[in-house]
């Protein structure tokens, strides 16, 4: 149980760092790259939170945040290849 | 033992998560961040999955997520990136006169 609040500490640090590259950029792939990056850790938190639940019904929620993340970057990417040639 | 375990594959995944949102700070240009951030939150998701397997069984559902994520996580850093570089994004490159000056282009 320790070793559970650990990994949520570190992981809501990891989050934050993300969060912190997203806003100050500065390209915006930048933006993108940490949204990816969240996604990903938003999945091993919700996994992390459910073995600290002791119920696998997390599982479903881990699924479907990892696809809903994979057409959110897709949207994103195809989002930065209309813009303009900047720096 | 089998608690061991799990808290192992727990601390090692949630470390690696860590150490890859500390590249995404740290690193000079986005290219830099996306091949620090993509990669190791890859294998750390891989090993809590493992843990969680581990401490809870599984019927499936935990296997098909490390899948999706594995065969996913690729392809759109690689769509990220060719996006990027399509916008007139270039790398970064280390200055030959002044080695240790960062040098943003």
């Amino acid at each position: 149980m320790t070793a559970v609040t650990i990994a949520l500490a570190m992981l809501v640090v990891a989050m934050a760092l993300c969060l912190l590259r997203m806003v100050r950029g500065p390209h915006l792939g930048d933006r993108v790259v940490a949204g990816d990056t969240i996604a990903t850790i938003l999945i091993i938190l919700v996994t992390v939170l459910g073995m600290r639940a002791g119920t696998r019904l997390y599982a479903d929620v881990a699924a479907v945040v990892a696809i809903l993340g994979f057409i959110g970057t897709v949207a994103a990417a195809r989002y930065v290849r209309g813009r303009p040639p900047i720096a | 033992m089998r608690d061991t375990a799990i808290a192992v594959l727990l601390l090692a995944g949630s470390s690696l998560s860590l150490i890859a949102a500390l590249g995404l700070h740290r690193f000079t240009d986005a290219y830099a961040r996306l091949h620090a951030a993509t990669k190791a939150t890859t294998l750390g998701l891989a090993l809590v999955l493992s843990s969680a397997i581990l401490a809870h069984g599984t019927d499936g559902r935990e296997i098909v997520t490390l899948l999706f994520v594995l065969l996913t996580a690729p392809v759109g850093a690689h769509m990220v990136s060719k996006a990027m570089y399509e916008t007139g994004y270039r790398p970064w490159e280390a200055d030959e006169q002044e080695p240790g000056r960062r040098r943003r282009r």
